[in-house]
């Protein structure tokens, strides 16, 4: 299942690749693609810079408010954070939640069901299908997150990714469980 | 027997309460046998169909592909099948080449490639391997499900409306494709509101209705119940007295 399914994501990212890039010889889509590629050139290639300075200017020992800030946002935001984390993963079982994991599309219910595969073999296809979103997004926060040097930027996108690769799993447990609950209550029924 | 169901029952839960979409269903399915499954829409087919291809689990009952049970052994059973639904939902950005190398990762198909390459040309998609199902017609995608379903030698086959969306030619093809299956000895369920189809086609009839079975034999054995037909009925009367519309426009 596991070559099967990396076949999927594999060529689907590929061909969707193909489709998009093929589609920018009609004019609409090149002037998009062009404003979306100059937002992103100057939101972030100009926050570098910023930062860049923003580095120089403490090595030469001189410190401004908005850095000052930062300084007191990273020493308070670990404990936030944990206990935002805290609160959500209680969220999770107290509030009518599910994870979106155990959505499958059509066509992987139609190729996929009727398939020898184990149903662990079918929720492995799905956390792997995930993962480029996940992937995605953590290189975007990474991005985006104010930080002093390159590195910090790949802790970030690392750091997110573990995060929200384990939160899916997570959610995700908490739905089977409240999936098979629900059924023993219709068979008790 | 290829494909055997025991007292299947399929019960849905909705906002009001229960649902029985199937209801004690029992029959088989030799080797060899095409078997038509026809009836009103509501009637339980695609629900047994979908039950028959491992999407939807039994709430009671027994399934059986070639002696493995479906439930107890899922793996064995589903290697032994094919399942052909009615509306073709292909992955998006997988062609129609990538599709079939798909259905061989999946299932391990022996020579794969002489396989494809006569399947696309048995089904008229040679020169559209690499289109993506965007760029294809509903008739075209349905080919593409079915070529997926007979790239690899299933003993059981289901079909849930295998015609639909297909041009003159296209029916007439997979008319032969699937009595040619039948030949080689696997052994056929068919979902169809085609009666002329199934009355040509099929060895055998099974009609529900409510979730019911309410007749299953040849076409020359239904004929002949004095209850269900009169002297030159076709299937299509025939179906219309088991079911209670035996009024025009009912």
């Amino acid at each position: 299942m596991l070559s099967a399914s990396l076949y999927i994501i594999v060529c689907s990212a590929r061909n969707r690749l193909r489709v998009r890039l093929r589609r920018l010889r009609e004019p609409r889509y090149l002037i998009g693609a062009l404003v979306g590629a100059a937002y992103i050139y100057f939101s972030f290639f100009a926050r570098f810079r910023m930062t860049r300075a923003g580095v120089q200017r403490r090595r030469a020992g001189r410190t401004s408010a908005p850095i000052l800030m930062i300084s007191a946002v990273r020493s308070v935001a670990p404990g936030v954070v944990g206990l935002a984390l805290l609160a959500m993963t209680a969220a999770g079982w107290l509030l009518p939640f599910e994870s979106g994991l155990l959505d499958f599309s059509e066509a992987e219910i139609q190729f996929l069901f009727p398939a020898p595969v184990t149903r662990r073999g079918l929720l492995t296809h799905r956390l792997l299908r995930s993962q480029l979103g996940l992937l995605f997004s953590s290189v975007i926060a990474g991005l985006v997150l104010p930080s002093a040097s390159g590195f910090s930027r790949v802790q970030i996108a690392v750091g997110m990714w573990l995060l929200l690769s384990t939160a899916k799993v997570y959610y995700t447990g908490i739905s089977l469980a409240r999936s098979t609950r629900s059924q023993r209550a219709f068979r008790i029924c | 027997m290829a494909l055997t169901v025991e007292h299947f029952t399929r019960t849905y839960a909705n906002a009001s309460g229960t649902f029985t979409a199937v209801d004690d269903l029992s029959f088989t399915v030799a080797s060899g046998e095409i078997v038509g499954l026809i009836g009103p829409n509501g009637a339980g087919k695609t629900t047994t169909l979908r039950a028959l291809a491992g999407i939807l689990r039994p709430t009671t009952g027994r399934l059986m592909i070639d002696g493995h049970d479906l439930i107890v052994d899922p793996l064995e059973a589903k290697k032994r099948l094919a399942f052909m639904p009615d509306e073709p939902h292909l992955f998006e950005y997988l062609t129609i080449a990538e599709h079939l190398q798909l259905m061989a990762r999946l299932y391990g198909v022996d020579d794969f490639p002489r396989r494809s390459a006569v399947l696309l040309e048995e089904l008229e998609l040679t020169g559209k391997e690499q289109l993506l199902p965007g760029e294809l017609s509903r008739g075209m995608r349905q080919k593409v499900v079915i070529a997926c379903g007979l790239v690899r030698n299933a003993t059981t086959l289901l079909f849930d409306e295998p015609l639909t969306g297909l041009d003159p030619i296209g029916i007439r093809r997979m008319r032969h494709t699937i009595v040619a299956r039948g030949r080689e000895g696997a052994a056929i369920l068919l979902s169809s509101h085609l009666l002329h189809l199934v009355e040509e086609i099929c060895t055998r009839v099974i009609i529900m209705d409510r979730g019911r079975k309410v007749a299953d034999g040849t076409f020359a054995e239904l004929a002949s119940r004095a209850d269900l037909a009169t002297a030159g009925s076709n299937l299509e009367q025939i179906f219309l007295q088991v079911t209670g519309h035996t009024r025009e426009g009912t």
